[in-house]
């Protein structure tokens, strides 16, 4: 239920607590209004019972009385809510009314009301008084104030499931109107990613908490983007600044090299100059290609490239990087894979692939490639037998100049890397709109896996390549 | 062969003159966009090396107004930052070639010459190292008599090292300009091709003329 959107959750817990609170009430109130009832009605019957026992008595004996129709008709007209027993003395029935019929009133408890059955379909109050030889039992049919109680029970019934829907319905309209202002900045706040952090949330204009939300949302989004804009226009600035003496260090130890003066003591570490200064430049291409691709400006082509023959070429060199290690190669791709893009990023992206396949395995290991089709994507693994990498550093791994344990890294292989190939590649296929993952994969494999959308060209044929070769 | 080089920066203007100057180019320098093109039109130069980024007017449109002037020198753009856009848009105005920065003057020298030899139609057609002949245009590679079979790969290698006869080619720079990667794969896929050249070609010869350098480059030498 943690999971559940907050507004379920509030109209739930409103029509759990609203519904409970209207049902509680509904039948307490119910139950004391019919017991008013009850006890009203016993309180009258005590008082007409005690007022007919009095004439009851002054009439003296009541043989006199029963068989005069009038005295009859006089009890009947004023008493006419009311049935009489009287019995004088007690055991010895003198007086019954007439819709009694023969059924004897039940009896019960003296100077108590109690409820008895008076006819297969009534029920009444009854009140037996007893003084010297008169008892007096008096009755008053409730059937019509069951009744009564009964219908209001059955309404109350029909009208809370109705309450409890009304309340529903009422708290959705109500929460959903309350947190549609949430909603919005949710919304507007998934399309504000760190290249396009030039856009803010939408201002109400209101003062009130989500208004104020808002604001200092926005105000975080600002310093975000100044320290973002800061990063980025250094390490483009510092690229670019770089180039010129970088160009004329090069140059420079290029136009020496060649003049033939040089001694030959001075030349060899010329040479080693040389071959730095050329990974220094790399070093400061990569940083720009990335500060471009942080601003959203990476320079990717949209030209139609072979990636099966493009892998197939790189594999051949990496093959030959891989023979001082006797690594061995797998590969298994499927035939006239073609995607949208620009072959020299493509190019550097499997390399860097390979590269790393190669400075992270280990001696005799494998290398295992496979380039399929999958939804109208291209997908390119790469497994490596080696050292698998800690779950913490799965996604660390892609970070700029990150390392990974430096007993990891074979230094011997590939003159070690600048710590920016996984970074490049991951900018290159989300440039190519994919994505370049770590994949789980069984004790030590290391697997890397690419997927980027397919040519559209490509999408026709999808079904004719998604069979690999055997 | 006179050369115009419009570039603001004194040091790469310098540098590219004296690396210019050394292979015999007679170079111009020009320091921003304005008078850069008056130069161009009024000298008749066999070969036009203009950087993008120019004070008063910028490389392109110095580009775009050459030709509209009807000079049809070969052009060769420089750009600092390699961008693809950039890239096109130059080729489309009429330029022949492109370098980005940081460039290696080697490879500048070497397509300014190209650039020349396309408008004076002289083109190099054979290398030549010893008995160790090249032919650029059938593709043939003939070591005295013997013929050669080389892959596409090979052919770039050897072609890279005949290019600049005697003189050291380092590993790094053979993978950038043979196998066109931009990072380190690692040098031994430069010693290994080199192995498969040296099979094909000095393999049962006397002479050997692909030499290994001190442990950091080779070269191509008849000694």
């Amino acid at each position: 239920m943690k999971n559940w959107p907050l507004k379920t959750r509030l109209v739930l817990w409103t029509v759990l607590i609203g519904g409970f609170s209207v049902a509680l009430f509904g039948g307490l109130i119910g139950h004391s209004v019919a017991t008013k009832m009850r006890n009203h009605l016993d309180a009258t019957l005590r008082k007409e019972g005690e007022s007919v026992f009095e004439g009851v008595a002054q009439l003296g004996h009541p043989m006199l009385w029963n068989d005069s129709a009038e005295v009859s008709k006089l009890f009947n007209a004023v008493y006419s809510f009311y049935s009489f027993e009287i019995e004088q003395p007690p055991g010895t029935l003198v007086y019954r009314s007439k819709e009694l019929g023969d059924i004897p009133l039940p009896r019960g408890p003296e100077g108590v009301a109690y409820t008895g059955v008076i006819s297969p379909t009534d029920a009444a109050r009854i009140l037996q008084i007893t003084r010297g030889s008169i008892l007096l039992r008096v009755a008053v049919d409730i059937s019509p104030f069951n009744e009564w109680e009964r219908s209001i029970w059955w309404t109350y019934a029909i009208i809370l499931p109705l309450a409890f829907t009304l309340l529903a319905w009422c708290a959705h309209w109500l929460y959903g109107r309350a947190l549609k202002p949430v909603d919005d900045i949710v919304a507007a706040a998934e399309h504000i990613t760190a290249e396009r952090l030039e856009q803010r949330l939408p201002v109400s204009g209101n003062l009130d908490e989500i208004g104020h939300l808002t604001t200092v949302l926005n105000r975080m989004i600002d310093r975000l983007q100044q320290s973002f804009e800061q990063a980025r226009r250094f390490s483009a600035d510092a690229s670019h600044e770089l180039k010129t003496p970088l160009t004329i260090i090069r140059g420079e130890l290029e136009i020496a090299l060649r003049s033939g003066e040089i001694p030959h003591a001075v030349e060899r570490t010329m040479l080693d100059l040389l071959d730095e200064t050329g990974r220094l430049i790399h070093i400061v291409e990569g940083l720009l290609l990335l500060s471009q691709a942080d601003a959203g400006k990476f320079p990717v082509g949209n030209e139609p490239v072979a990636l099966t023959e493009l892998i197939e070429e790189l594999a051949e060199d990496i093959e030959i990087l891989g023979d001082r290690l006797e690594i061995g190669m797998e590969l298994r791709l499927a035939q006239s894979v073609h995607v949208k893009g620009s072959p020299q990023f493509l190019r550097q992206l499997v390399l860097n692939l390979f590269d790393n396949a190669i400075k992270y395995n280990r001696q005799a290991g494998t290398i295992r490639c496979e380039l399929t089709t999958v939804e109208g994507m291209a997908v390119f693994r790469i497994a490596n037998t080696g050292e698998d990498i800690p779950h913490a550093d799965r996604e660390r791994i892609f970070n700029r100049f990150f390392r990974v344990e430096s007993s990891r890294a074979r230094s011997d292989v590939g003159g070690g890397g600048q710590g920016l190939g996984l970074s490049i590649a991951r900018e290159i296929v989300r440039a190519h709109g994919g994505t370049l993952t770590v994949e789980p994969s069984e004790p030590g494999w290391i697997v890397f896996q690419f997927a980027i959308p397919l040519c559209d060209s490509m999408a026709g044929r999808r079904q004719s390549i998604a069979a690999l070769p055997a | 062969m006179k050369l115009l080089v419009i570039e603001d920066e004194t040091k790469i203007a310098s540098l590219l003159k004296k690396g210019l100057q050394e292979q015999g180019f007679q170079v111009d320098i020009s320091g921003d966009g304005e008078d850069g093109l008056e130069r161009a039109t009024s000298t008749p130069y066999d070969a036009i090396v203009i950087d993008i980024m120019l004070p008063k007017r910028d490389g392109l449109s110095v580009l775009r107004t050459l030709r509209t002037r009807k000079v049809t020198a070969p052009v060769m753009i420089i750009t600092a930052r390699g961008d693809v856009n950039e890239r096109v848009e130059g080729l489309n105005l009429g330029a022949d070639d492109y370098m980005a920065k940081p460039f290696s003057m080697d490879e500048v020298v070497a397509r300014v010459r190209a650039l020349v030899r396309r408008v004076t139609g002289e083109t190099i057609t054979l290398y030549k190292v010893g008995d160790l002949i090249m032919n650029l245009v059938t593709r043939e590679v003939l070591r005295g008599t013997r013929r050669i079979n080389l892959t596409a790969r090979e052919f770039r290698l050897l072609e890279h090292l005949m290019r600049l006869p005697g003189q050291v080619v380092t590993r790094t720079q053979l993978i950038e300009r043979v196998w066109e990667y931009h990072f380190d794969p690692g040098t031994n896929l430069v010693d290994v091709y080199i192995q498969r050249l040296r099979r094909k070609i000095d393999d049962g010869e006397d002479a050997k003329l692909i030499q290994t350098v001190r442990g950091v480059g080779y070269c191509v030498r008849a000694d």
